[in-house]
């Protein structure tokens, strides 16, 4: 059985008496593209923090490689030369000129030349004129980019990025998905963090979804939209007919002439149903992530609550 | 270990590329006011002047100043009395404050610590060569001080009254004060996520430090006290005086600058980052 890549075993940190994360564990397997979800303050920050050494933790431990990264050990250093990070809060030192500090940071890794960074410059239009600039110069969205050249110049074996779409404009988004996918072609393992869901759902394999600094869940994207219960709203020019009973539908909402359904998995059969209704409007927008948290939490109740 | 080499000079020469302009000013600005000391004792009839002014002040300013004067009421008293002048220590001081409150908390403030760690560099490796570098620094400030000397005392024909071999244990006993002061402020920084905080604890530091040292002459009763403000272990005058090296007083410096240093290292060996 091959090691996994990244391991997580029963992490936890606190913050005085706040817990950050509790008991987290799973693993990333080499060249998957995983998702790491959870809404702003959840603890994917933290974790990534505490797999890279930067804050310790109280209990667990986090291998990479088969080596243990956290809490320190003698090989964390080594382990650090074959990864990349763009932290969620970017900060770079604001008088180097972009240029300087791709090679400064380039340095760092004397066993790994920044073999890819032509390649990325390239893709997210940063040149010679804009590297010459000192940061403070650059726009947000250029500096997000020179993060992410940073972070994969190098073409690590592994690399984290936390929120790395933040101040990215559509067309960039779309070219960092082509170069996340492009790494992991070349055998590279991606750990994403975000908030945003549709962005993981594009690019991800599998999903780790925190909340509060707990997993709550670990699936495969094919099995998250399963299960995923989406809103659907619409409106009829009568009375809404009671739909209820059609396969998918969790729950209804009806106001008026308005009626709000949880969806679940296939909608064909909703579909074939609405066919003989008269329709006004209709919206039916990506899930939210509260949702499928709901979702999640409305399973682990049902699960703990004591058979009468 | 030749990647640890290749990833401290990284660090290096970007602490030098940031600094330089101010480090290079501080340099010159010091090395200029030795020749400037050396003009002025070349030129002045000083120990006139200062007699007159002393004559001047009420007696018991006079009683003061009279240790002082006892020395620098001549031409090689003044000499020595610039390497113990506000100025020297401000600009020294300042330096220090300034390296160890950027090297960590300063770090931390502007956010970039974070990705700095993230890439392969220890923490030992990161502390080590910061202490490197200011270790550096303040031998060339020092160096700079000596040279100015070196090059005013035979530019005004001062050989006569001192040598420049006589400011040798003056400056390594200067070395330590300023050691101390980097050590005591690296423990402030690695405690805090602001620079600005920690400069400002440290310049207060070095302050009451520098002002107890001359309300204790003042007042006899608070003579006890002397013994906890960091100048009463750094004296050029004496030294000059007695012409020898007061270990006791470097020693005594360097253990304050090894515990506030090993204190700062423990603490960012430990704590998180942010």
């Amino acid at each position: 059985m091959n090691t996994p890549c990244l391991q997580l075993h029963n992490l936890t940190k606190h913050y005085r008496d706040v817990a950050a994360l509790r008991h987290v564990s799973f693993s990333v397997e080499a060249g998957e593209i995983f998702g790491y979800l959870g809404p702003n303050g959840a603890g994917k920050t933290t974790t990534l923090r505490l797999i890279l050494g930067l804050v310790r933790p109280a209990a667990g431990e986090v291998n990479i490689f088969g080596e243990r990264i956290a809490p320190p050990s003698r090989q964390s250093v080594a382990i650090r030369q074959r990864l990349g990070f763009l932290p969620g809060e970017l900060s770079l030192y604001r008088e180097m000129t972009a240029q300087a500090l791709l090679d400064y940071f380039a340095r760092f890794r004397p066993q790994r030349p920044p073999i890819w960074r032509e390649r990325l410059l390239e893709a997210f239009a940063l040149d010679a004129n804009i590297l010459q600039r000192r940061v403070k110069l650059l726009s947000h969205g250029t500096r997000q980019k020179i993060g992410l050249v940073i972070a994969m110049q190098h073409r690590p074996d592994l690399l984290f990025l936390d929120e790395p779409t933040l101040g990215l404009d559509p067309i960039m988004q779309r070219v960092f998905i082509e170069m996340i996918k492009e790494l992991a072609k070349n055998g590279a393992t991606i750990f994403f963090s975000s908030h945003i869901l549709s962005e993981v759902e594009n690019l991800c394999e599998r999903v780790a979804i925190l909340r509060a600094g707990e997993l709550i869940a670990l699936e495969t994207i094919a099995k998250l939209r399963e299960k995923m219960v989406r809103r659907m709203t619409l409106r009829f020019a009568a009375a809404p007919p009671d739909l209820d009973q059609v396969p998918g539908i969790v729950r209804s909402k009806a106001r008026d002439n308005e009626l709000t359904l949880f969806v679940q998995g296939d909608i064909n059969a909703l579909l074939k149903q609405l066919a003989n209704h008269h329709l006004e409007h209709l919206v039916f927008p990506e899930p939210e992530l509260e949702d499928i948290f709901a979702h999640y939490y409305h399973h682990r109740e049902q699960s703990a609550a004591p058979a009468v | 270990m030749r990647t640890t080499i290749i990833i401290a000079s990284n660090l290096l020469r970007r602490l030098f590329k940031r600094h330089w302009p101010f480090l290079a000013t501080i340099g010159l600005l010091l090395c200029g006011f030795q020749v400037l000391i050396c003009a002025i004792v070349g030129n002045i009839n000083i120990e006139g002047a200062l007699q007159e002014i002393t004559q001047s002040l009420p007696p018991f300013m006079q009683n003061f100043i009279s240790e002082e004067l006892a020395l620098s009421v001549s031409g090689r008293g003044l000499i020595v009395f610039a390497w113990n002048h506000p100025v020297v220590h401000a600009m020294l001081a300042a330096v220090m404050i300034m390296l160890a409150s950027r090297a960590i908390a300063g770090e931390i403030e502007g956010g970039t610590m974070e990705l700095l760690l993230a890439q392969p560099i220890s923490r030992r490796t990161y502390l080590t060569t910061q202490s490197i570098f200011a270790v550096a620094v303040l031998i060339a400030l020092i160096g700079l001080m000596l040279g100015g000397i070196k090059l005013g005392l035979p530019l005004f024909n001062l050989q006569q009254i001192l040598s420049w071999p006589v400011f040798l244990p003056v400056a390594i006993n200067l070395f330590s004060l300023e050691m101390a002061i980097y050590g005591v402020t690296l423990f402030l920084s690695s405690l805090s996520r602001e620079g600005g905080r920690v400069v400002t604890i440290a310049l207060l530091f070095v302050l009451i430090s520098f002002l107890l040292q001359a309300v204790v002459r003042l007042w006899p009763a608070i003579q006890f006290l002397q013994h906890y403000t960091i100048f009463e272990y750094y004296s050029p005058q004496r030294i000059v005086m007695n012409e020898g090296t007061p270990w006791r007083n470097i020693v005594l410096l360097v253990a304050l600058s090894l515990v506030g240093g090993g204190a700062g290292w423990w603490r960012f060996m430990q704590r998180d980052i942010p």
